[in-house]
């Protein structure tokens, strides 16, 4: 009977071995054969969906073991293709693709976890592409996996290896679209492209690498072809540019009826270039580096060369240059409306300039020998006003240019006053040198004087060593008066550098008067009790007595411990001699030879502040 | 009795006043040999100037912070806000170039002269060590600014230590206390600076006057051949030498204020380690080993390079053992002169090579640009300059 047992057990396990490895590998089934797809999908942001659910098939399916045995003697060979089961739909075709990924991507509940949004698959089907595939059933427009890498690879759009990373996306479009032969069939310009690239976004988002810059489908929309929210790509600037759209809008300009929108000043001069989107005037950075560059080689520049080096003539740019305005405007005579445009574009050009040069003064003041703190605080509000000037000229209206400018100009002004002042105050040293080399001149002489008078006392010259001594002391009055000049000269000399030393360990005085000082968290502070804080440096101690806050020195009159406040009692008490103040500083006991001195408080709404005066 | 008579009654009951007094006044007038010229007061100069640099650095520690944070903020407040901040920091720091300089010029004194030969090689060597702690002085103090000229100068300088030969990582990363030029360097900086150096050098310099004063000046007369002059004809220390080195010393005083306020050293911009700006430079005095630097390259150039910025320091060393004629006349000794002169003019043509490298210069109408090795290059002129990024076309 036992033995029969085993041989039963020992059959069952032998069954049970073969179907245990059968359904091993039909659990990993896709993989055993598709072993190159796994390491894709693992690295992709679908490394958790299961193939079946882009592929089709059963869950239960398992692959026959006759066909992992064919497939693994095909191995390096052809391989033999086989039937996937019932529901198997095998590789999606292109035309299929949008709707395979929209399986997921426009279900809410799928998507909702990930925060994805569900209407790519309804905007690509009113997009360019989109249109085509299902209007004309042409297969050759861009699909899902075309722009977001190959079908098992699919990166997020923030990894920077992903096709759709905005850094990468211009690369991405441009396989079709900088495609010579593939466009030409579409009648599509092929320049667009290497266009952005030049452009101001391009050089952005591509030199200076910054991803804010917009790509491709910043202005074209993700899947559709516009963005929400516009009617056609031509009008998607103010999206970004808001302020200058609103501006532009309510200008002249804007009331056209057919103005030609940003492009026709911005895409790159009188044939409009939708791609080509450029500034008109050049930007305050560069302005400031040609600046710098002329004054490295000519310190001093006249206005003319300035003007040369800077080269910021807008009026240059926008007729000869680029064409912006004659491209609608009349020669430049007989149309009336240029002159005030131009008006207008020099003083903004004057103000740049005028910060361009106010900046470089600033910095360079400041890295030598004078504090320029404040004069560069109040500059920072030059800075704000000029970006505000930019979009101000789309108005076209001078009244409100001019109003910006001045205050510009205004503040370059008091900037220059103040450095003016500092350096003129650096040229009044100039003036300490004429007493110093006055007195050294003298002194100087004087020593020499002495030491030749002293040398023909004392020493005797060389070839006359065996005479007898040559010339006498000198006269003694003639002594005495060297002897003064240059004990007097040593002692000018003494203070001129002693009192300096001694002022310069002087401290220094703070400026500023008596601050303001706010009482931290002074509304939560319960009544009857205290809080230490520092005011000029000094330890105050603020009280919330019934009558309201109250601020006293803290530091005993006796020896300059500090006092605390005790509550139960309402004393301020001394821990170094058991001195006691009452609740208005006055000495109750102890050896403290006069009261607290106390400091005042404004309440402000729930701020306490405290002021020494 | 009056109060001068009662302290010295005091003090002449208690100690041998009067063989004090003796030692002092045989001292304070020994007589200098009778040639003693207006040259001699390069040496006098240099010692004035350490005192100068004692005080005024004294001065600076009161307000000075040693802390990436708050030096460049402290070098702020000396300069513009404290009291004659900016005096005591201008004579500081244009102190340093002229002390350097006056110990140049007093060493080719010296070495033109024949002074350095037998007996007083040790004097010689002392000075040549003097010389080096001088020069380590002007490095150390450079990057206390904490500025970004200062810290990248220092960031370069410290760089090069690695060059040295099989220790060179580890004497690297011991100058800078780490990796890179940190605040740990700064505060290894600061303590070289202002604790270690100004002991090392008050007492190589009072060895270094010990000896001057044990052998004297030297003469020009052949060694072993002096002889002693007149005692008469000597020139007493006290007065007459003092009085002239008086004289000079009241007019360095005058250029150093005239430097200060017409030529004052700016604060610049506080050190960014993320930052190097252009044209980095050293001080004037290290450009002749800057340029010379430059010209060996790989990693055994660069070996070969060091050394050979070290073959000047240590042949100052040990010159007075390498030349042992008996003559000190200049006009005799043409070999040892022709090599001072020509190291001497070596070093001026290396420095000035480094200090117009990589500009733009001037040169009989033509602007040419000095590349990095100092090669001149014609620009032409119809060619427009470097585009900047993001300019309008």
């Amino acid at each position: 009977m036992p033995v029969r047992t085993c041989v039963v057990g020992v059959i069952l396990v032998l069954l049970w071995v073969p179907s245990a490895r059968g359904a091993d590998e039909s659990k990993a089934t896709c993989l055993t054969c598709h072993p190159a797809q796994k390491d894709r999908v693992v690295a992709s942001v679908h490394q958790a969906l299961e193939c079946r659910e882009c592929h089709g098939g059963d869950e239960s399916y398992a692959v026959p073991p006759q066909h992992l045995e064919q497939f693994a003697r095909a191995r390096g060979g052809p391989t033999p293709t086989f039937e996937h089961g019932a529901s198997f739909t095998g590789k999606p075709r292109r035309k299929d693709l949008p709707a395979v990924c929209g399986g997921c991507h426009a279900d809410v509940e799928r998507m909702n976890p990930f925060g994805l949004r569900t209407d790519q698959l309804a905007r690509y089907k009113v997009s360019g592409h989109g249109k085509a595939l299902y209007g004309r059933e042409d297969e050759r427009v861009a699909v899902c996996t075309d722009c977001h890498g190959p079908p098992h690879a699919v990166l997020a759009a923030d990894h920077p290896q992903s096709q759709t990373h905005p850094r990468n996306v211009p690369g991405t479009c441009g396989v079709c679209h900088e495609d010579r032969t593939l466009m030409n069939e579409y009648d599509l310009p092929v320049e667009v492209v290497s266009e952005y690239r030049q452009s101001v976004h391009g050089r952005l988002l591509l030199e200076q690498e910054d991803t804010g810059a917009p790509t491709c489908n910043t202005c074209h929309g993700n899947h559709s072809a516009t963005p929400p929210g516009f009617a056609t790509v031509g009008a998607v600037c103010g999206r970004c540019h808001a302020q200058e759209a609103d501006l532009f809008a309510s200008s002249a300009h804007g009331g056209l009826e057919d103005h030609g929108g940003c492009v026709a000043c911005h895409g790159g001069g009188a044939e409009r270039h939708f791609h080509l989107i450029e500034r008109i005037t050049t930007p305050v950075d560069v302005l400031t580096a040609r600046y710098a560059r002329l004054l490295a080689t000519e310190p001093d520049p006249t206005p003319e060369q300035v003007a040369a080096a800077i080269d910021h003539d807008p009026r240059r740019i926008m007729t000869q240059a680029l064409g912006v305005c004659t491209a609608c405007h009349d020669a430049l005579d007989e149309d009336e409306n240029l002159p005030r445009l131009f008006a207008l574009l020099d003083e903004i050009a004057g103000a740049e300039l005028r910060y361009v040069q106010t900046a470089w003064r600033l910095d360079e003041v400041g890295r030598g020998v004078l504090l320029v703190e404040n004069a560069r605080f109040r500059f920072g509000d030059a800075k704000t006003h000029l970006i505000a000037l930019a979009p101000l000229q789309h108005t076209l209206d001078q009244s409100l240019v001019t109003e910006k400018v001045s205050q510009i100009d205004d503040i370059c002004d008091e900037v220059d006053g103040e450095l003016d002042a500092l350096e003129a105050g650096l040229r009044m040293r100039y003036w300490l040198l004429i007493p110093i080399w006055v007195v050294a001149l003298c002194f100087c002489g004087f020593l020499y004087l002495k030491f030749r008078a002293l040398k023909a006392a004392w020493v005797r010259p060389v070839d006359a060593a065996t005479s007898a001594p040559t010339s006498a002391d000198e006269p003694p009055t003639r002594r005495a008066f060297f002897n003064w000049v240059i004990g007097a000269s040593s002692a000018a000399v003494g203070v001129a550098m002693g009192l300096p030393a001694v002022l310069y360990l002087w401290p220094a005085a703070k400026g500023g008067g008596s601050a303001n000082v706010e009482v931290p968290g002074a509304a939560n502070l319960p009544p009857g009790r205290s809080t230490m804080i520092q005011v000029e440096g000094k330890p105050v101690i603020v009280v919330r007595q019934p009558s309201g806050f109250r601020a006293f020195s803290a530091a005993c009159t006796h020896l300059g411990c500090l006092v605390k406040w005790d509550a139960d009692k309402g004393e301020f008490l001394c821990p170094c001699h058991a001195a006691v103040f009452d609740k208005d500083g006055g000495v109750v006991s102890g050896p403290p030879p006069s009261p607290l001195p106390e400091y005042s408080v404004k309440e402000v709404g729930d701020q306490v502040f405290v002021s020494a005066s | 009795m009056g109060l001068a008579n009662r302290i010295t009654t005091f003090f002449g009951t208690r100690f041998d006043l009067d063989a004090g007094r003796e030692f002092l006044d045989k001292q304070i007038h020994k007589r200098l040999p009778p040639h003693t010229s207006w040259l001699h007061v390069f040496a006098s100069l240099s010692l004035l100037l350490f005192i100068s640099q004692t005080v005024t650095g004294i001065l600076l520690l009161m307000y000075y912070r040693p802390t990436p944070e708050e030096a460049h903020a402290s070098i702020k407040y000396i300069t513009g806000e404290a009291h004659f901040g900016w005096l005591f920091r201008q004579i500081h720091a244009w102190g340093a170039s002229l002390m350097i300089l006056f110990v140049v010029l007093h060493m080719m004194r010296t070495f033109f002269a024949g002074a350095y030969k037998k007996p007083r090689e040790l004097t010689w060597i002392t000075g040549t060590g003097l010389f080096v702690i001088t020069i380590i002085f002007g490095f150390t103090g450079y990057l206390l600014p904490w500025n970004q000229v200062a810290f990248w100068a220092t960031t370069v300088g410290t760089e090069s230590a690695n060059k040295v030969p099989v220790i060179g990582s580890w004497l690297q990363y011991f100058l800078r206390g780490g990796d890179a030029v940190t605040g740990e360097t700064l505060s290894r900086f600061f303590v070289v600076h202002v604790i270690i150096l100004p002991w090392i050098l008050a007492g190589l310099v009072g060895v270094h006057l010990f000896l001057m004063r044990l052998n004297n000046l030297a003469t020009l007369e052949r060694v072993g051949e002096e002889k002693p002059f007149p005692h008469q004809c000597g020139i007493p220390f006290y007065p007459v030498h003092v009085a002239k080195e008086g004289a000079v010393a009241v007019l360095l005083l005058a250029v150093l204020v005239t430097l200060s306020v017409v030529a004052p050293w700016g604060i610049g911009e506080p050190a960014d380690p993320l930052s190097t700006p252009e044209h980095i430079k050293p001080e004037w005095y290290f450009l002749p080993s800057y340029q010379l630097l430059k010209y060996f390259e790989g990693p055994y150039g660069a070996v070969v390079g060091i050394l050979a910025c070290s073959v000047p320091f240590i042949l100052l060393i040990v010159w007075p053992f390498l030349d042992r004629g008996k003559e000190r006349h200049p006009k005799k000794r043409p070999l040892a002169v022709g090599i001072g002169l020509l190291g001497a003019v070596a070093a001026l043509f290396l420095g000035v090579l480094g200090h117009i490298s990589e500009t733009d210069q001037t040169f009989f109408g033509k602007r040419y640009h000095i590349d990095l090795l100092g090669r001149p290059h014609l620009i032409d002129e119809n060619r427009s300059g470097e585009e900047v990024p993001g300019e309008h076309p």
